[in-house]
């Protein structure tokens, strides 16, 4: 190599810059740098990068400097930087030698760092960045049991010739740890001057040193090695067999590649012909691959070897490889081959032959003569060749099995390709020229319709008319996609004359789906049948006037209910009930209350419900509909179905209507039924009903309602209805503080309180316990969701109930002193309560439920707990504490009364103590909704 | 320097064959050595069984015989789980080393997926491999070759372009490839993949910074789990659940969902045999060890006939389509601008038939409608994105030959040197 004067100068001046003590002042101004990475961006970062390498190469070791090990530090800003510079230097724009002076720095940190997994982080920098010149102060580390790995990593990444030699050098004094990681470097590198030395470990007792060499032997590719890996064949392992048999057939590639021809068709003509289990179907697949890219011509008998004596993969393999070459001599061997096998070989032949540019007769012939599976390989074929469509419908002709696989190719043909022919084939059919089973004309008509291709809409018509009844009503249903509202005249007269039931019903229903999409067009023809017709006729018509939905057509329906003949009369009522639209309404309400026949009242009234229930007609509306419905109907079981179907319109109106209901003895339990359907979540769809009257009604309901898991279905939901609104019902009842005590609360905000800790730290001993920095940091947890979770509405204290909320505490501590404060619940069972001295509690909560008064020490155990008397207001209305605490003694008067009388409160933190001396006061966090003011205090 | 390619000939010439050997191959023409008769019972073994693992243990159509893993908690909590015909191991080798086992799942962090796929080509097993296919391109060029030359039937654990409701989009993916075939949308297409289309990019999976090394715990074989990965000191959030935070293992949320979202719409663009040429990333600077730590902001590639596809992780583009041509576009939940769209696509004929019953792909040798390679390609994509959030300038790739032009350090992460001993 000669040496470039012009690098050689760089790169000693480079070296002498980094070696030189750094004694630059700008080491402030890296550190900067520093701090603001990672940049955000590629601008960004081009900059920040750009700034450095001004102080380069200072800067760079600098920054490498603050590498630290694992553990020891945050140094991550530093491995950012690194990361960074490696981008930067490595653009394809950089500045000459930017790259190489980067690489330096990296090698002189390499050398410097201590601990070995920093130096492992600058080896694995340099597998990006470094080239020949980071060489020697990598492969330094390629004799430790550490570093070895990354090293060589590294090298192999740089693959230079100077890199090979480097690892080459270290395999003479590798030591067990070390060796595999060598040996398979230098396989990868393919090392030829290795091959002596790996050869000889190829043979030692370590497994792993074993197997690395024989791998690293195949990658390296050196004849002599052929004879070392044909005897590791032989070993008696199953496993490793089969992975020195890959061996083998890689090194045969190798081979190739280095141009030893003979010697690798030879190594694999003996793959081909082996009978070692070890060698796998695949392997003798890779090997005549090679043999065929090879040999060319002559190959095709090793072709014809593998398929015959091979398994299912082989002969793929053979066919796979034949149709890498369109030579007619290996079409014609094939084919020849085709009347002298198996069927099943005989497909895979096929299947291949169908591939070949020149091959049809075969096909064709193939098509007509094999068995069922034979059949389809060539259909497939064929299709691919554009040729099919004759074959295809001619087999859709025959049996069933073939009829469904072709319908099934036709789909995934686009339909200009076979829309013509397939019309053309129906046409053939309905002249009698050609003949086809039903089952093949049904075929052909489905697929037409499926396409809805419109030319085919005469030839199909046609059909509705042939004598085999299975292809008439084929032939009908296919009008739906068929046909337009444009045919619907003589779709009507298909149905009217039809004699077939099953004809009928099909055409019926092409007349409603006709209906639906032009109701107006439909109506004309429809009324126009109706003249003349008979009877029958009638009826048919008359069921189908429902879908029509006109005036005029209602009208006809309504005048045929008063028909005397009882079957018509009767199909008129039933069309009314099932009508598409609201017209009906007032017909069936009319026929419900009138009719002496207790099944026309009952379906009439049904429909009537049903129709109204579904509609777009407003809420209000429908409630009326709902109430006539009820009068109307005769017996107990109609109404309790009227009411059932109140549950289906959620409105606020309809809840009214049914909260009414609950009144009604008879009707009251499936009206709280419909209170529940309308009004909450159903858990899919329905996430409840809302508005400011919901939670009135709901009130209402829930004090009429029986049923407890009603009651509580309701009670959770009334609590997640907003209720701000409500939430100070006396606005005037902000009061002054007496004379002497102090306002806690100032109406406005939360001065004054903070947040209580969650667990454990609600507990005042465990609270007492943090550090500073601790204490600071669980306040202001708390004191977040004190900010979530309590607010000022109304200048009262509302506290939402909501999850993840926390007791609310006063902000400094209280002895003995007096307290008075207005509290109020926001729904029924709700709770809460007052901790005095941090400690639980003055009880607050719902004496409906609870049988008991609030005010009592609900946490005593050997002293009284619960309140004298009861003296709660009814809930929804403010209540008033006034508390006094002395040492250990509690009095409570609640809205005037004494309910707890000087009793002894207890420390439920620590049951063998007595209360602390002093304490936070809170306002307990219960799960519920609940309101504070007129909060004051005195100090007595 | 020539040594970074990997230059083997293979079975089929070049990896990029796509496309099945053939199509059909009815099953009792099936005999020979070395192939299950219709009516034996398929088995499998599955290679890791901490999280995705035990989801594998309950896939249809084989019956369980092996688990392994190298946590010796995963296997004493899997054992309570499967019946007693179950043997657990903790090398993988052996369970491959065993004729009976037809099948192996590979639910194994994706640094493990290259060499433990490879290794199971090689003794002749079926693979049903997690995603992503492979860490680095250049495993996968390699694992394509392998399960090639082995005729090995080989899927990977995503579904969306062959059944499931596709995430946002709320429909399968079947009509949206018709759509595309129809050419109502008209060509080239343009794919969005963010919040705003339907598609969450999991921001989640990022490591952490300034690990303080641990003491390995006695149940794990932490040498094994590494495998052919660079040895790096152990700390618990490396592995297990939250390996997708690390290079040296997998790539964040791009590679936890990439391949999920990003195979459908490789085929749905018809794009199963190559690779966009351009790759463009927005993105903070990435710690050399952790990924994520700041997340990227959006991935552009773009094909050689134009396609393009963007991944936007900062849902930056509110109005973006799904997919959109110059004639028509396709948004979140399958709305679309084109008037009366299911009657028009009614005319057009559906796309070919997959092959999505794997059992029955085994027994009768058929290619997975989601197989090495097309797998390969839509994993490409990922490791692309990978390649570009990592070097942060505009690449040039050459789907051809699989490398970038004139970028030498993108070049370098294409094919990373693995440790010798879990390498052969």
């Amino acid at each position: 190599m000669i040496i470039d004067i012009k690098k050689l100068t760089v790169i000693i001046v480079l070296m002498a810059t980094v070696f030189l003590p750094c004694s630059f002042a700008a080491e402030n101004p890296v550190a900067a740098i520093l701090d603001k990475m990672p940049a955000e961006n590629a601008a960004q970062e081009k900059e920040l990068a750009a700034e450095l390498v001004k102080f380069a190469p200072g800067a760079m070791s600098w920054i490498c400097r603050q590498i630290v090990a694992p553990g020891t530090g945050d140094d991550s800003k530093a491995r950012y930087a690194v990361s960074s510079l490696v981008s930067y230097v490595s653009r394809p724009d950089a500045q000459p030698n930017i790259k190489m002076l980067y690489s330096l720095v990296l090698a002189k940190a390499l050398e410097k760092a201590a601990d070995k997994e920093v130096k492992s982080f600058f080896i694995t920098q340099l597998q990006f960045v470094g080239d020949d010149d980071s060489v020697p102060a990598v492969s330094k580390y390629l004799g430790d049991k550490r570093l070895c790995e990354p090293a060589s990593f590294t090298l192999q990444t740089i693959g230079t010739d100077t890199a090979k030699k480097a690892v080459l050098k270290a395999l003479p004094t590798a030591t067990k740890d070390t060796l595999p990681t060598i040996i398979y470097a230098l396989g990868q590198m393919r090392v030829k001057d290795a091959v002596k030395e790996i050869t000889w470990h190829a043979t030692i007792k370590d497994r792993t040193i074993r197997l690395v060499s024989l791998d690293a032997l195949a990658e390296i590719g050196d004849p002599a090695s052929v004879k070392v890996i044909e005897k590791a064949l032989k070993v008696k392992d199953p496993y490793e067999r089969g992975i020195v048999a890959s061996n083998y057939v890689n090194l045969a590639e190798r081979l190739l590649q280095i141009r030893r021809r003979d010697d690798a068709v030879n190594i694999c003509k003996n793959i081909l012909n082996s009978a070692d289990p070890a060698i796998k179907s695949s392997d003798k697949a890779s090997a005549l691959s090679v043999i065929f890219d090879e040999l060319g011509r002559s190959a095709s008998q090793y072709l014809e070897y593998a398929f015959d004596n091979g398994d299912a993969q082989l002969q793929d393999a053979a066919m796979t490889l034949t149709n890498k070459s369109e030579s007619p001599s290996l079409t014609k061997m094939w084919s020849e081959k085709l009347g002298k096998v198996t069927p099943e070989k005989q497909v895979r032949i096929l299947e291949m032959l169908g591939k070949r540019k020149s091959f049809s007769q075969y096909l064709h012939n193939a098509y007509s003569n094999g068995d069922s599976t034979v059949k389809i390989a060539a259909m497939k074929a064929l299709i691919s060749r554009g040729q099919a469509l004759p074959s295809i419908f001619r087999s859709i002709g025959s049996d069933d099995d073939q009829a469904q696989a072709a319908k099934a190719i036709l789909l995934q043909m686009p339909t200009d390709r076979f829309a013509s022919t397939a019309v053309q084939n129906l046409r053939n059919i309905k002249m009698g020229i050609s003949k086809m089973p039903a089952k093949g004309q049904i075929a052909i008509i489905e697929v037409l319709a499926e396409r809805r291709v419109s030319s085919s809409l005469e030839a199909v018509f046609s059909l509705t008319s042939s004598k085999d009844s299975s292809v008439s009503v084929a032939a009908t249903k296919a009008l739906t996609n068929l046909a337009g509202p444009a045919d619907i005249t003589r779709v009507i007269d298909l149905m009217l004359k039809t004699k077939s039931s099953a004809q009928r019903a099909e055409a019926s229903r092409v007349v409603v789906q006709l209906s639906k999409q032009d109701p107006g067009k439909a109506a004309k023809p429809l009324l126009g049948a109706m003249k003349g017709a008979t009877i029958d006729q009638q009826i048919s018509l008359v069921n189908l006037f429902s879908s029509v939905g006109t005036k005029q057509a209602l009208n006809i329906v309504v005048s045929k209910t008063k028909s005397t003949n009882d079957k018509l009369s009767d199909a008129a009522i039933r069309s009314l009930t099932k009508w598409k639209n609201v017209n009906a309404l007032d017909a069936l309400l009319d026929i419900a209350s009138a009719t002496k026949q207790l099944n026309y009242h009952v379906i009439t009234l049904k429909a009537y419900i049903t129709l109204a229930a579904k509609s777009e007609i407003p809420a209000a509306d429908k409630v009326v509909n709902f109430k006539k419905a009820i009068e109307a109907a005769r017996r107990l079981n109609e109404k309790r179905f009227v009411v059932s179907r109140l549950g289906q319109v959620k409105t606020v109106e309809t809840l009214s209507m049914a909260v009414d209901l609950l009144d009604d003895k008879e009707l009251a339990a499936d009206a709280g039924l419909a209170v529940a359907k309308i009004a909450l979540p159903d858990g899919r769809k329905s996430k409840g009903l809302k508005g400011p009257q919901v939670a009135v009604l709901l009130r209402q309901a829930y004090n009429k309602i029986e049923d407890k898991n009603l009651r509580n279905k309701l009670e959770e939901y009334i609590k997640r209805l907003p209720v701000k609104k409500n939430v100070n019902n006396n606005p005037a009842g902000q009061i002054q503080p007496p004379e002497g005590f102090v306002a806690l609360f100032n109406g406005k905000d939360l001065t004054g309180w903070k947040g209580l800790m969650s667990r454990p730290y609600d507990n005042p001993i465990n609270r007492g316990k943090l550090g500073k920095k601790e204490y600071a940091a669980q306040q202001a947890k708390a004191d977040e969701s004190m900010r979530k979770h309590w607010q000022v509405v109304d200048g009262v204290l509302y506290f939402d109930g909501k999850k993840g909320g926390h007791s609310l505490a006063t902000a400094s501590d209280y002895g003995d002193f007096e307290m008075l404060v207005d509290w109020k619940l926001m729904h029924a069972n709700g709770d809460s309560g007052i901790y005095l001295r941090g400690s639980p509690q003055v009880q607050i909560w719902d004496p409906a439920f609870t049988k008991v008064g609030s005010g009592g020490l609900y946490n005593n155990k050997k002293n009284p707990s619960k309140p004298l008397v009861t003296a709660d207001k009814p809930i929804g209305q403010w209540n008033t504490f006034r508390i006094k605490m002395v040492g250990e003694k509690v009095t409570v008067h609640l809205n005037g009364k004494l309910v707890v009388d000087n009793v002894t409160m207890e420390n439920y933190w620590n049951k063998k103590k007595p209360i602390f001396p002093s304490g936070q006061i809170e306002l307990q966090c219960h799960g519920n909704p609940v309101c504070f003011k007129n909060i004051f205090t005195v100090i007595p | 320097m020539e040594n970074k390619k990997i230059s083997r000939r293979s079975f089929t010439k070049g990896i990029l064959a796509a496309g099945s050997v053939f199509s059909i191959v009815p099953r009792h023409v099936l005999g020979g050595p070395g192939y299950t008769a219709p009516s034996d019972e398929l088995t499998k073994a599955v290679i890791g069984v901490g999280g995705m693992g035990q989801g594998h243990l309950r896939y249809k159509g084989a019956k369980l015989v092996a688990i392994c893993d190298v946590d010796k908690n995963h296997l004493s909590n899997t054992l309570k789980k499967v019946g007693p015909e179950v043997k657990a191991y903790t090398d993988y080798r052996e369970i491959l080393a065993r004729p009976d086992i037809d099948i192996v799942h590979l639910p194994v962090p994706p640094h493990w997926h290259g060499q433990m796929a490879i290794a199971a080509a090689e003794a002749g097993k079926d693979i049903w491999c997690e995603k992503p296919m492979t860490r680095t391109i250049g495993e996968g060029i390699k694992l394509v070759e392998a399960v090639q030359r082995n005729s090995t039937i080989f899927r990977l654990n995503t579904w969306f372009r062959f059944t499931g409701n596709f995430y946002g989009m709320n429909t399968t993916v079947a009509p949206i490839k018709k759509l595309v075939e129809s050419g109502l949308l008209g060509w080239p297409l343009k794919a969005t993949v963010s919040g705003v289309t339907g598609f969450n990019w999991k921001f989640n999976w990022c490591g952490k910074v300034n690990l303080t090394p641990q003491p390995v715990p006695a149940e794990l074989d932490y040498d094994m789990w590494l495998g052919p990965a660079p040895f790096k000191p152990y700390h618990k959030h490396r592995t297990h659940r939250t390996f997708r935070g690390y290079w040296d293992y997998d790539g964040g949320g791009l590679g936890d969902m990439g391949q999920h979202y990003l195979d459908p719409v490789q085929y749905l663009m018809g794009k199963d045999d190559t690779s966009p040429v351009y790759i463009e990333a927005d993105s903070p600077v990435q710690h050399p060890d952790a990924v994520d730590v700041k997340p990227w902001r959006r991935i552009y590639m773009r094909y050689a006939d134009g396609c393009e596809l963007i991944l936007d992780g900062a849902n930056a583009d509110k109005s973006a389509a799904f997919l959109e041509g110059p004639n028509g576009k396709v948004f979140k939940g399958f709305k679309s601008d084109i008037p009366n769209l299911m009657e028009k696509l009614a005319e057009f004929p559906d796309p070919a038939p997959q092959v999505t019953d794997f059992s029955e792909a085994v027994r009768t040798r058929q290619k997975f409608a989601l197989n090495e390679s097309n797998g390969f390609r839509s994993s490409t994509i990922i490791n692309l994105g990978k390649i570009a959030i990592r070097t942060r300038r505009p690449l040039h790739f050459d789907p051809v030959k699989l490398e970038f032009k004139n970028d030498d350090q993108a070049n370098r992460l294409i094919n990373q040197p693995s440790r010798a001993k879990w390498s052969v």
